[in-house]
C-alpha cells in the first residue's frame, strides 16, 4: 500500500507544474491550488511514511540492454532510508510553508501561474534528488534543479538585475555540476556501477579501494557539484545575487532546501569519500562560514545579509561533513541542515513581509521601528534570529553545538573558527534586528507599514514551532542511525535534554555560548538606537572590503573577461575560418549541391520513372548474378 | 472452421469494412464523416481484443499458408494502432472529399486486412494476395480527391509503377515455384542446398525483393515516393508512410528469415549497399525541399534505409531493433502527418515557411510537429533516438563479422546529422520564423477532441519509447524470437 | 508420345498443332476464295462488315462512361455464376461448413449489388 506513496510524493508536484502549464497558466487561484495542493499532500504523505517507518527501496528497470558479456543496466528507483525520508519532510514540510505564504506574497503578479508552475517543478526536482537512487537519476534531477532554480531567479526577467542573476546562479552551478559529471564518469568507469546501495556494499566489502587515488580524484570532482549547489567558496558568488528572485523563491531554494542539496548529497555518498578529501571539504567550508560571516556584517540589503548568512552557515555544514572523517559519521550536519532549513526559511519569510509592508524597500536603513507595526512578523523573525545565533534552547543551539563539538574533537583551528562565526553570526543578525525593528523609524516608509495578513503570518508562526522545537525532537539521532555509528543514548526530559550539550562537549557548548554573548553585546554596543552604520568609521578599508565582499566578483568578472577575450579571439578564428569556412560552408555547399542534382532525377516524368525502375531491376540483377 | 478463427483478428477487420459500408448506406450525409470514429472504434476494439490472445504456440491456417505467431501479431497490433490513427486524421480529412467518404474509411479498413495478412503471410501465394490488396486499395486512396490533377497524377503514378512492381513480384514467384517447385515458405526453407545455388532461384527471389523494394521505397524503387507522398490526400499519405512500410518489411523479414535463411550471407552486401545508398538518397534530396509533404516523403525514404540497416544485421538484435524502430516511427509520423493534415489546411501553400507562427495559433499543433520532427532527428530522450541506438547497436555487435557494417553505420551516423539540417529546419519554420508574424494577425486552430486525444497519444508514444523503452523492447525481441529462434 | 520425355515437350508439340490447326483453317479459306470468287472490289465491298448498315466516322468513339459500371457490376453475376454451377454439381457431398463458406461468399456478392444499388449505380442518368 505504501510502496506507491514515495512516487506519489514525487510525481504530484510535477502533474501540478504539468496541469498549471497546459491548463491554468492564467487562472491565478486555479494554479495556486494545483501547486499547494499537490505540495501539501506531498508532505501528509511524507508523514505517513516517516510514521509508518517504511524502508527500503523501490525500483524498476528503466533501460536493460545486455548482450551476454556487457550489461548496461540503468534503474529508475526511489531510496526510503533515515536520510532521505527526513529530507522529504523538510522539502515537503518547509515546502508546504512556503507554497501557501507565496499565494499572499504574488498574489498581485501577474505571472502567478507561471510561479507556481517554477515552484513545483522545482518541487519534483528536489524531492527527485532526495530520493534518488543513483548517480544518473540524482544527476539528472540536479540539473532539473538548476533550471528550475533559473527559472524562478529570474522570474521577474523583465528587470535586468534578476535575469543576470539567473544566468549567473546558472552558470556558476555549471562549472560547478561539470565537476561533478567527470565525477559521476569516474566512479561508473572504476567501478562499474552507479548505484549508491551497491557502491556502499563495494566500499565496505573492500575498505582498500577507499584509498584507491582515483576514487580520491572522483570524490574531488563529486565535491565540485556539491561546493557549486550549496555555493561554497569560490563558487559562492551567485547565491547573493539570487535574492534578485521573490522572497518566497529565496526562502524555499536559497536557504532550505536547494543550497543544501550539496551537503545531502555528501552525506549520501559520504562512505566513498578519502580523508584528503575530506580534509579539503572541511576547509573549504570552514573559510565559506568565515568570509560569508564577514561579508554580512556590511551589508544593507535585508536579504542579502540573510543570503551570506546563509553561506556562512553552509560553509559550517559542509565543514562537518569533511570533519567526520572517513566512514563518520555526518549527521550533525544534516541536523544543522534541518534546523537552518526552518529557522532561515522564517527570517526570510520573515522579511518577505516586511518586504511587503514597505513597499519592496529591502534597505535596512530605512527601516526601524517595526517591531511595533508587525508584532507578528518581529517575534516570529526574532524566534528564527534566537534559533540561528545558537541561544538555548531554541533549535539551532543543538545543531550548531553538535558541530562545534565535533570541530572541537578533531580540529582546534576550525573549532576556533566555528566559534569566531558564530559570534560573528549573533553580531550580524542583532545588527539586522536593531536597525530595522527597533530603533528610531530612519524614512517615512514604516509608518504606513503594517501587519500582513494571515496567508502570511501564519505559514511564519507554522515555522517558528519546529524552530523553537525542533532540538528536542531526537532528529539527531534519526539521523545517525543512517551511518550506523552507535550514539549516546538519549536523554530524557527537558531539561536534561537542553543540559546534555552541555555535560557531554562543555567546551563547545561554553564556547558557542561565550561567542553568542559576545556578539550581541557588541552589536547592542554599536547599534542600539542608532540611524547610522558607525562600523565603517571605525574601520576604514576594511569594511569597503566586506561591503564589496572582497572583490570575489570583480576579480571573477576579469578574470572571466580576460580568459574569454583571448579564447574569443581564437574561438572566433577557428569558427570563421575552419569551422564557418571549411566545414559547414564546404560540407553544406556538397551536400546541398548533391541534393540539388539528386533532385534532378525527381523530374515527375511517368515514363522516365518507369525506365530507372526497370534499369534498378536490372542493376539488381546485375549486382547479384553476374560475378 | 477452426482456420476462420486463427484469422480472428483480420475477418472482424474485413466484417468492420464491410460494415462501414453497409452502414453508409443508411447514414444521412451530414453525419457520413462520423462513420470514420465508428471505424475507429471498430479498430480500437479489435486492437484491444489481439491483447488477449495468448499464443503458447505459433498457430497455422489453410494449411500453413497462413500463420498467427508473436511476429504477426506484432505486427497486428502495430498495424491496428496504424489505422486507429489514420482513421482519426481521415475524419479531419473528409470534408475535402466531394463524395465517398465511407468508402475512404471501408477502403483503409480493407487496406489494413491486407497489412494484417501480409503479417501472418507464409506462403508466396498469400504473400502475393495481400500484396495486392495492400496496393489495390492504395491505388484508390491516392487518388481520391478526383477533381485534383495532383491527386490524380499521384494515383496513376503510383498505379502504373505499382503495376510494373507487381509484374516483377509475380514473375520472380514464378521463377521461385518453377525451381523449388513450392509456394510455401516452410517447405522452400526445408528444399535441398542445392536448389538454392540455381540462379533462376536467386533471380525469383531478387525480383520478390524488387516487388518489396517498391513497398518499402528503397532506392532504385523509391522514386515514386515523394510524387505520390506529395499528391495524395494526407491521411492515405500517413498510411502509406507508416503501413504500407511496414507490410513491405514484414514480408522481407519473412522472405529472408523463414524461407530463404540460408540466403541471408550471400545478401549481406547487396542489403548493406541498398541500405546505404537510401539513407544517402533520402537525407540529400530532402535538403533543398520546400514542400513539408514531399519532405514527409523524402524523410521515409531514408528512414527505410535506417530499417533495411537492421535487417542487413541479418541478426535477431538487428530484427528486434527494427520492429521497435518501426513503434517508435508510428507515432513520430502519424503525429506529424495529424498535424501537417490539419495544419495545412489553414496555411497558404504546403511548403515550409507556411507554418510561421503554429505556436501561436496552436500550441499543441506546434508541440506535437516539434516533437516528431526532434524524434526523426533521432535526438534523445525520444523513440527515434532509441530506435536509431538499438539499430546501429545491434550492426556494430555483428560487424566483426561482415566488416562492410562499419561503413554502413558510419553512413548512416552522417545521415542523421544531415536530416538534423532539415528537420530542424521545420522546427525554426515554426517557432522562429524568417519573417516574424504578427500576434494576433493569424487565427487560432480549433482542434476536434478525438484529434486532441490522438495528438497526445502520440506525443505519449514518442515519449514512452524513447524514456521508458523497456515494454516494447520485451515485445520486440518476443517477436523477433519467432523469426530466428 | 515418349513418357519418359521432357514434361514440356508435350506443350511445345501441343502449342504447335495449336499454331497449324488455325494456319491451315486460314490457308484455306484463303484457297477457296482464289479458286472459287471472282475478286471485283469496290468500295461499297471494301467496307468494313456491320450488320448490313453503312458504317459512319471513326472507330475511336467516345463511349458514356456510365457503361463501366454495368461492365463492374456484371461482374459479381459472373463470378456468382462461375461458382455457383460447381457448387450446385457437387451440393450433396459438401459438408456444412463449406455450405456456410459458400454462403458467406454469396453474402459478400450480394452486399455489393445493394451497396451498388442503393448507390445509385444501376440508375441510367
Amino acid at each position: 500500500m505504501t510502496g506507491i506513496f514515495p512516487w506519489l510524493i514525487l510525481f504530484l508536484p510535477l502533474l501540478a507544474a504539468a496541469g498549471i502549464t497546459l491548463f491554468a497558466l492564467d487562472h491565478r487561484a486555479v494554479s495556486a491550488r494545483l501547486s499547494i495542493g499537490a505540495v501539501v499532500i506531498s508532505f501528509a504523505l511524507s508523514v505517513a511514511l516517516f510514521v509508518h517507518g517504511t524502508r527500503g527501496e523501490t525500483r524498476f528497470n528503466w533501460i536493460s540492454l545486455s548482450d551476454g558479456a556487457a550489461s548496461w543496466i540503468v534503474d529508475i528507483g526511489l531510496r526510503l532510508d533515515p536520510l532521505s525520508l527526513m529530507m522529504l519532510l523538510v522539502v515537503t514540510g518547509v515546502g508546504s510553508a512556503i507554497h501557501i505564504y507565496s499565494y499572499g506574497y504574488m498574489h498581485d503578479d501577474p505571472g502567478v501561474g507561471r510561479y507556481f508552475a517554477g515552484l513545483s517543478l522545482f518541487t519534483f526536482s528536489m524531492l527527485g534528488i532526495v530520493l534518488a537512487t543513483n548517480f544518473l537519476m540524482l544527476f539528472i534531477f540536479w540539473e532539473l534543479v538548476g533550471v528550475s532554480s533559473w527559472l524562478l531567479i529570474g522570474f521577474w526577467f523583465e528587470r535586468p538585475a534578476a535575469a543576470d542573476a539567473a544566468k549567473k546562479a546558472f552558470l556558476t552551478n555549471r562549472v560547478g555540476d561539470f565537476g561533478f559529471l567527470l565525477g559521476i564518469i569516474l566512479v561508473w568507469a572504476v567501478l562499474g556501477t552507479m548505484d549508491f546501495g551497491q557502491l556502499q556494499k563495494m566500499m565496505a566489502a573492500n575498505p582498500a579501494l577507499i584509498g584507491n587515488s582515483t576514487i580520491g580524484i572522483a570524490g574531488f570532482l563529486i565535491f565540485c557539484g556539491a561546493a557549486g549547489k550549496s555555493a561554497q567558496f569560490p563558487l559562492h558568488v551567485w547565491l547573493p545575487d539570487a535574492m534578485e528572485g521573490p522572497t518566497p523563491v529565496s526562502a524555499l531554494i536559497h536557504a532550505a532546501t536547494m543550497v543544501a542539496a550539496g551537503v545531502y548529497m555528501l552525506c549520501r555518498v559520504h562512505f566513498m569519500l578519502a580523508a584528503d578529501a575530506l580534509e579539503f571539504i572541511a576547509w573549504i567550508g570552514g573559510i565559506t562560514a568565515l568570509l560569508a560571516a564577514l561579508m554580512a556584517i556590511q551589508q544593507n540589503d535585508i536579504k542579502r545579509i540573510l543570503a551570506y548568512s546563509t553561506l556562512s552557515q553552509l560553509g559550517y555544514m559542509v565543514m562537518t561533513v569533511g570533519l567526520s572523517g572517513v566512514g563518520g559519521n555526518p549527521s550533525a550536519a544534516m541536523f544543522h541542515l534541518t534546523t537552518h532549513a526552518f529557522f532561515k526559511a522564517l527570517l526570510f519569510l520573515g522579511a518577505g513581509s516586511v518586504i511587503l509592508a514597505l513597499h519592496h524597500e529591502q534597505d535596512i536603513w530605512k527601516m526601524g521601528g517595526l517591531s511595533k507595526k508587525m508584532p507578528v512578523t518581529f517575534w516570529t523573525f526574532m524566534i528564527a534570529t534566537l534559533a540561528l545565533c545558537g541561544v538555548p534552547p531554541f533549535s539551532g543551539f543543538f545543531s550548531k553545538d553538535e558541530i562545534l563539538a565535533t570541530a572541537q574533537r578533531t580540529s582546534p583551528a576550525l573549532f576556533a573558527l566555528g566559534v569566531a562565526v558564530a559570534g560573528l553570526t549573533t553580531f550580524y543578525m542583532f545588527r539586522l534586528i536593531f536597525v530595522a525593528f527597533t530603533g528610531p523609524v530612519k524614512s517615512q516608509l514604516p509608518d504606513h507599514a503594517h501587519e500582513s495578513p494571515a496567508v502570511i503570518t501564519l505559514p511564519l508562526v507554522a515555522l517558528a514551532v519546529p524552530s523553537l522545537l525542533a532540538g528536542f525532537w531526537g532528529i539527531d539521532r534519526f539521523y545517525a542511525s543512517q551511518f550506523g555509528t552507535g550514539e549516546a543514548e538519549a536523554a530524557t526530559g527537558w531539561v536534561a535534554q537542553l543540559t546534555a550539550p552541555f555535560a557531554h562537549a562543555p567546551g563547545a557548548a561554553f564556547g558557542g555560548l561565550a561567542a553568542v554573548v559576545i556578539g550581541f553585546l557588541a552589536a547592542f554596543a554599536l547599534y542600539w538606537n542608532k540611524v547610522q552604520d558607525p562600523l565603517p568609521a571605525m574601520l576604514g578599508v576594511v569594511a569597503r572590503w566586506l561591503r564589496d565582499r572582497f572583490y570575489f566578483d570583480e576579480l571573477y568578472a576579469k578574470l572571466i573577461a580576460a580568459t574569454q577575450d583571448a579564447l574569443a579571439t581564437l574561438a572566433d578564428f577557428v569558427d570563421r575560418w575552419l569551422i564557418a569556412g571549411l566545414f559547414v560552408k564546404g560540407t553544406h555547399g556538397s551536400v546541398e549541391l548533391t541534393g540539388r542534382l539528386l533532385r534532378l532525377v525527381q523530374t515527375g516524368n511517368l515514363q522516365t520513372y518507369s525506365l530507372m525502375f526497370v534499369a534498378g531491376v536490372a542493376v539488381l540483377l546485375l549486382f547479384m548474378l553476374i560475378r | 472452421m477452426n482456420d476462420l478463427l486463427v484469422m480472428g483478428l483480420e475477418a472482424a477487420v474485413l466484417v468492420a469494412g464491410l460494415a462501414v459500408l453497409l452502414l453508409d448506406l443508411w447514414t444521412p450525409p451530414a453525419e457520413k464523416r462520423n462513420l470514420g470514429y465508428a471505424a475507429a472504434i471498430a479498430v480500437g476494439a479489435i486492437l484491444l481484443a489481439s491483447f488477449a490472445i495468448v499464443l503458447p504456440r505459433p498457430l497455422a491456417a489453410f494449411g500453413g499458408m497462413f500463420v498467427l505467431d508473436e511476429f504477426a501479431l506484432f505486427f497486428d497490433r502495430f498495424f491496428l494502432l496504424a489505422a486507429l490513427l489514420v482513421l482519426v486524421i481521415s475524419v479531419e480529412f473528409a470534408d475535402r472529399f466531394e463524395t465517398g467518404v465511407a468508402e475512404f474509411y471501408a477502403l483503409i479498413l480493407f487496406a489494413l486486412a491486407g497489412m494484417m495478412f501480409a503479417a501472418s503471410a507464409n506462403d508466396f501465394t498469400l504473400l502475393f494476395v495481400s500484396l495486392e490488396l495492400i496496393t489495390v486499395t492504395f491505388y484508390v486512396l491516392t487518388s481520391f480527391q478526383r477533381r485534383q490533377t495532383q491527386s490524380l497524377e499521384a494515383g496513376v503514378k503510383y498505379l502504373i509503377l505499382g503495376a510494373l512492381s507487381s509484374a516483377f513480384l509475380v514473375y520472380g514467384i514464378a521463377l521461385i515455384y518453377g525451381t523449388a517447385g513450392t509456394m510455401s515458405f516452410t517447405r522452400l526453407a526445408e528444399a535441398a542446398p542445392a536448389v538454392l545455388d540455381s540462379r533462376l532461384l536467386q533471380t525469383g527471389l531478387l525480383l520478390v525483393l524488387v516487388g518489396l523494394g517498391f513497398k518499402i521505397a528503397v532506392v532504385p524503387f523509391q522514386i515514386w515516393a515523394p510524387d505520390v507522398y506529395q499528391g495524395a490526400p494526407t491521411p492515405a499519405t500517413a498510411f502509406l508512410a507508416v503501413g504500407s512500410k511496414a507490410a513491405g518489411f514484414v514480408l522481407l523479414l519473412r522472405v529472408l528469415f523463414t524461407a530463404v535463411p540460408a540466403l541471408g550471407p550471400r545478401w549481406s552486401r547487396l542489403l548493406i549497399v541498398l541500405s546505404a545508398v537510401t539513407i544517402l538518397y533520402g537525407v540529400l534530396c530532402a535538403i533543398p525541399q520546400r514542400n513539408l509533404k514531399r519532405l514527409m516523403g523524402y524523410s521515409s525514404i531514408a528512414n527505410a534505409g535506417f530499417l533495411l540497416l537492421g535487417v542487413a544485421t541479418l541478426s535477431r538484435d538487428g530484427v528486434s531493433a527494427v520492429l521497435y524502430y518501426l513503434g517508435g516511427y508510428l507515432f513520430t509520423v502519424l503525429g506529424a502527418f495529424a498535424v501537417i493534415c490539419v495544419a495545412l489546411r489553414h496555411t497558404e501553400g504546403e511548403d515550409i515557411p507556411a507554418l510561421a507562427g503554429l505556436h501561436q495559433r496552436s500550441p499543441l499543433l506546434a508541440a506535437t510537429l516539434a516533437m516528431a520532427m526532434v524524434s526523426l532527428a533521432g535526438v534523445p530522450p525520444l523513440a527515434g533516438f532509441f530506435g536509431k541506438f538499438l539499430l546501429l547497436k545491434s550492426a556494430l555487435m555483428v560487424a566483426g563479422d561482415q566488416p562492410a557494417l562499419y561503413v554502413l553505420v558510419a553512413v548512416a551516423v552522417v545521415g542523421v546529422v544531415i536530416s538534423l539540417y532539415y528537420y530542424f529546419g521545420v522546427i525554426r519554420a515554426m517557432y522562429w520564423p524568417a519573417e516574424p508574424v504578427e500576434q494576433g494577425h493569424l487565427p487560432p486552430i480549433q482542434l476536434s477532441r478525438p484529434l486532441r486525444w490522438s495528438l497526445l497519444l502520440c506525443i505519449a508514444g514518442m515519449l514512452w519509447l524513447g524514456v521508458l523503452p523497456g515494454m516494447v523492447v520485451n515485445l520486440a525481441n518476443l517477436a523477433a524470437q519467432t523469426l530466428l529462434p | 508420345m515418349p513418357a519418359d520425355g521432357h514434361p514440356y515437350l508435350f506443350l511445345a508439340l501441343f502449342a504447335g498443332a495449336a499454331v497449324v490447326f488455325c494456319l491451315s483453317l486460314l490457308g484455306l479459306a484463303r484457297l477457296w476464295a482464289m479458286l472459287v470468287s471472282p475478286a471485283k472490289p469496290g468500295p461499297t465491298k471494301n467496307a468494313p462488315y456491320e450488320c448490313s448498315l453503312a458504317s459512319q466516322g471513326d472507330a475511336w468513339v467516345q463511349f458514356r462512361s456510365a457503361y463501366y459500371l454495368y461492365a463492374i457490376i456484371f461482374l459479381v453475376f459472373d463470378v456468382e455464376t462461375v461458382f455457383l454451377l460447381p457448387f450446385a454439381v457437387a451440393f450433396t457431398h459438401l459438408s456444412v461448413g463449406a455450405f456456410v463458406a459458400m454462403m458467406v461468399f454469396l453474402l459478400l456478392l450480394v452486399e455489393g449489388l445493394v451497396w451498388a444499388w442503393r448507390k445509385g449505380a444501376l440508375a441510367w442518368h
